[in-house]
């Protein structure tokens, strides 16, 4: 039996692909497989309840998403008082969720965590699904993380994050949210995914957030589906990415879905960053690949996965090299095989330095968009500390590809 | 929830409200009666209160000293939608005097906001947005307004207060005190309330002459379009094509710099489809209806506004040299798109040239003050000269804060 994984989605953006993210998961479970544990707590009149929160500052988003999840015709059903909204909107700021300016509700989401932790014989670990570009999803998702690293500090702590994307929706107020919230974040968390919406459009050929949080969720389902069925636990991944980096950043990314396609190249596809989530300077993906999570959906044979592995240890450093792959048979996917990487690449590096660090440093130093912050009470260290901790990681990154 | 109160103030806020909520009705399928169905209402439902199941009224309190303004309001087709309650008129005019307006009139400014929170209480808890209309250099318009203002902001902390301030048109020189109402009014509002977006009688004027070939004398067509441009201002909060982006955000993404929070509007209402076309059209000087020049500034934080259908490509307008945006901005600039059945685009921008229209301002209160005209009438009103003389100091600052910024 699967370890229970909680999953919270956070603000707008959070709270949508989480949803979408669970449904497809739910639909997808082979039918053979007990429905309950890892994701979902029971099954009830025909679909699953997840373990799982909804949060957003702002009742808008969990109101959209409301009707949909408490309904009993979808495959999942939530109860209400696991979506808990507040009264007012954090406005696209890092600090008024972070420091409570606005009411989070954080007692209360804190106290849903603790009965879906309690109701679990054992608990691996929690799953945090944000966009590091809102207010509640950068502030809240970071406040989260502490709380729960205080008060779970042996369950795993995994965050699936949208880094800020600059042809869909940008505001200026992105990089100090993507930088404090990144800053504040990462020492709590053991796993982050990470994906943006202008690699999500190149990808999908279209701007459409109902297509972007498609994609997302779809991309946590394969990396879910191991856990889900028990072919491993959250805490083996994270310590596979642990042992070659020190980092917790993952890429998304995944082959084209064609029948037939030799393993082989599908590895090269998705190490060459074609199929990222996130976006990537070309050049940067020539480096090396530290470790990988494969799940390959499909018409996969174990050959395959050896042959992929194999490609993959050409890739990567010597000495670095692991891959742990999984195959997810369906008969209904024999048309299309794909094979999903959640890699730690030292491309992150550069797509961290140009996403986030170089636009926030330009604000530091005019000194724009910073005064919010700073009234709503972030320290003016704090400020100069999250450029410091970008700017070491993406330092580790670049040494790692030496 | 979010909620918004829009408060028109003085003659010109209300002949500009009176507009702005012709926009608003149509644009949310709000009949005379207040009837609308929940769906066309939308987001927009923070501007209006609901009354019974399917009737909604717009959220407004419309006040002035005298009843001159109140009663142009009589031949209006919605003005059965504004509660009786929410007209607050005084019984003597303010005699374009800012200072009768501030420290005289504190009876009606009481009024006001009683009326002010008794629509609070009666909207939902959540974010709170106050969005006055008047003008700067009337008695009513920048005195009571100022000190409405002070009030909310010390009764309503965390409220978002956005101030739309018509500027006087330069060339009419009928009222000789209205360069010391706006240096006054300008500079109780700038540092109050959290935005103050500009308009400009003269640019407006501009704009309607180009557009229409003449000048209606009673500003219907200034109003008119002036009210066009705030319905866009307006839209990322009622009409998103995603969720809504509220004031806060709003003011949040538009002032990069604390106390620099003056915005200017630039409108194209043609309906031109690609982002060089934009940004010609936002360029030219009857386009920018608040009369803030685009030649020798910065845009310190701009944000387009555009129909959804609209194909704009935020790097691409980030990129274009036009702009003058400076190379601190980060790689996109904010494209709001809204559902607005406005085929027009807005550039809202925070520009370093609002400095030269601040100048102006100073420099005709300076001839004045230089020679005490008229300062009798302000002090006898409880304004000293002192307390003038500061204003000036302050609004000479900013125009040197919005030199060195950028």
């Amino acid at each position: 039996m699967a370890g229970a994984i909680i999953t919270i989605g956070i603000g707008g953006a959070g709270v949508a692909v989480a949803a979408r993210f669970l449904r497809n998961l739910a639909t997808d479970l082979a039918p053979s497989q007990g429905h309950s544990g890892g994701f979902f707590d029971r099954a009830g009149h025909g679909v699953l309840v997840p373990r799982a929160v909804f949060v957003d500052t702002d009742p808008v988003a969990a109101r959209r998403q409301r009707d949909s999840l408490t309904g009993t015709s979808g495959p999942i059903s939530v109860h209400p008082s696991y979506i808990v909204s507040g009264k007012e909107s954090a406005s696209r700021c890092f600090s008024r969720a972070y420091q409570g300016v606005v009411d989070t509700r954080l007692p209360v989401i804190l106290d849903r965590v603790r009965k879906l932790h309690d109701n679990a014989s054992k608990v691996d670990g929690f799953l945090i699904v944000h966009s590091l570009c809102g207010g509640t999803g950068s502030g809240l998702a970071a406040k989260l993380a502490e709380r729960l690293a205080a008060e779970y500090p042996k369950a795993v702590r995994v965050s699936a994050a949208l880094l800020p994307g600059y042809n869909a929706d940008a505001s200026p107020l992105d990089a100090v949210n993507a930088a404090l919230g990144l800053h504040t974040l990462v020492p709590n968390i053991d796993v982050c995914l990470l994906a943006d919406n202008d690699a999500l459009s190149k990808l999908k050929g279209r701007r459409n957030y109902a297509t972007f949080n498609r994609a997302f969720g779809r991309a946590l389902t394969n990396f879910a589906l191991p856990m889900q069925e028990g072919n491993t636990t959250l805490a083996a991944v994270a310590s596979h990415n642990r042992s070659t980096s020190t980092l917790p950043f993952l890429v998304l990314s995944r082959s084209d879905p064609k029948p037939q396609i030799a393993a082989k190249l599908q590895i090269r596809e998705v190490l060459s960053g074609q199929g990222a989530f996130a976006s990537y300077d070309p050049e940067s993906w020539e480096r090396p690949a530290l470790s990988s999570m494969l799940v390959f959906r499909g018409s996969y044979k174990k050959k395959d996965t050896e042959t992929a592995g194999k490609e993959l240890a050409r890739h990567t450093k010597k000495g670095n090299s692991s891959a742990l792959s999984f195959i997810i048979s369906r008969p209904e996917a024999q048309a299309g095989r794909a094979m999903h990487a959640f890699t730690a690449h030292a491309g992150i590096g550069p797509m961290l330095d140009v996403r986030v660090r170089q636009p926030y440093n330009r604000l530091l130093d005019a000194n724009a968009f910073t005064h919010q912050a700073l009234a709503d009470g972030i320290e003016p260290g704090t400020l100069t500390a999250a450029h410091a901790s970008l700017r070491s990681w993406i330092r580790s990154y670049g040494a790692l590809s030496v | 929830m979010a909620s918004t109160i829009a408060i028109h103030v003085g003659g010109t806020g209300i002949r500009l409200g009176r507009q702005l909520w012709d926009v608003l009705l149509a644009e949310h399928g709000v009949s005379h009666n207040g009837t609308a169905t929940t769906a066309s209402i939308g987001s927009g439902a923070d501007f209006f209160a609901r009354a019974g199941s399917t009737r909604f009224v717009p959220r407004a309190i419309v006040t002035d000293s005298d009843t001159d303004a109140i009663g142009a309001l009589s031949g209006w087709t919605h003005r059965a939608l504004i509660k009786p309650d929410n007209i607050v008129s005084g019984s003597s005019s303010c005699s374009n005097n800012f200072a009768t307006g501030y420290k005289r009139r504190t009876d009606l400014r009481d009024d006001v906001l009683t009326r002010v929170n008794a629509t609070v209480d009666d909207s939902p808890q959540g974010d709170l947005t106050f969005l006055l209309t008047h003008s700067l250099a009337g008695g009513t318009g920048g005195g009571l307004t100022a000190a409405i203002v002070d009030e909310l902001r010390s009764q309503h902390p965390s409220a978002t207060i956005i101030c739309c301030a018509v500027l006087r048109n330069r060339s009419d020189t009928s009222v000789p005190t209205q360069p010391y109402n706006e240096v006054c009014a300008l500079d109780r509002l700038q540092r109050t309330a959290d935005l103050v977006v500009l308009l400009d009688n003269q640019m407006l004027a501009a704009a309607v002459t180009s557009k229409f070939g003449s000048i209606p004398s009673d500003f219907v067509g200034h109003n008119k379009l002036a009210a066009r441009a705030l319905g866009l201002f307006t839209s990322p909060a009622r009409l998103p094509v995603r969720s809504p982006i509220e004031f806060r955000e709003l003011t949040g993404t538009l002032a990069p710099f604390p106390g620099l929070n003056l915005v200017g509007l630039a409108m194209e209402t043609w309906g031109k489809s690609t982002n060089g076309d934009l940004v010609a059209a936002v360029r030219q000087a009857h386009n920018r209806i608040s009369g803030i020049p685009s030649t020798r500034s910065k845009l310190l934080s701009p944000m387009f506004i555009a129909s959804k259908g609209r194909k704009l490509s935020a790097t691409a307008l980030r990129k274009d040299s036009r702009l003058r945006i400076p190379t601190w901005y980060p790689p996109a600039v904010s494209v709001a798109k809204t559902r607005s059945p406005d085929d027009s685009s807005l550039l809202v921008e925070n520009s370093t040239g609002v400095r030269a229209r601040l100048r102006g301002i100073v420099a005709q209160f300076d001839r004045l003050f230089s020679r005490d005209a008229f300062l009798h009438l302000y002090e006898g009103h409880g304004l000293s000269k002192t307390a003038m003389a500061n204003a000036r100091k302050n609004i000479n600052d900013l125009a040197t804060a919005y030199e060195n910024a950028g």
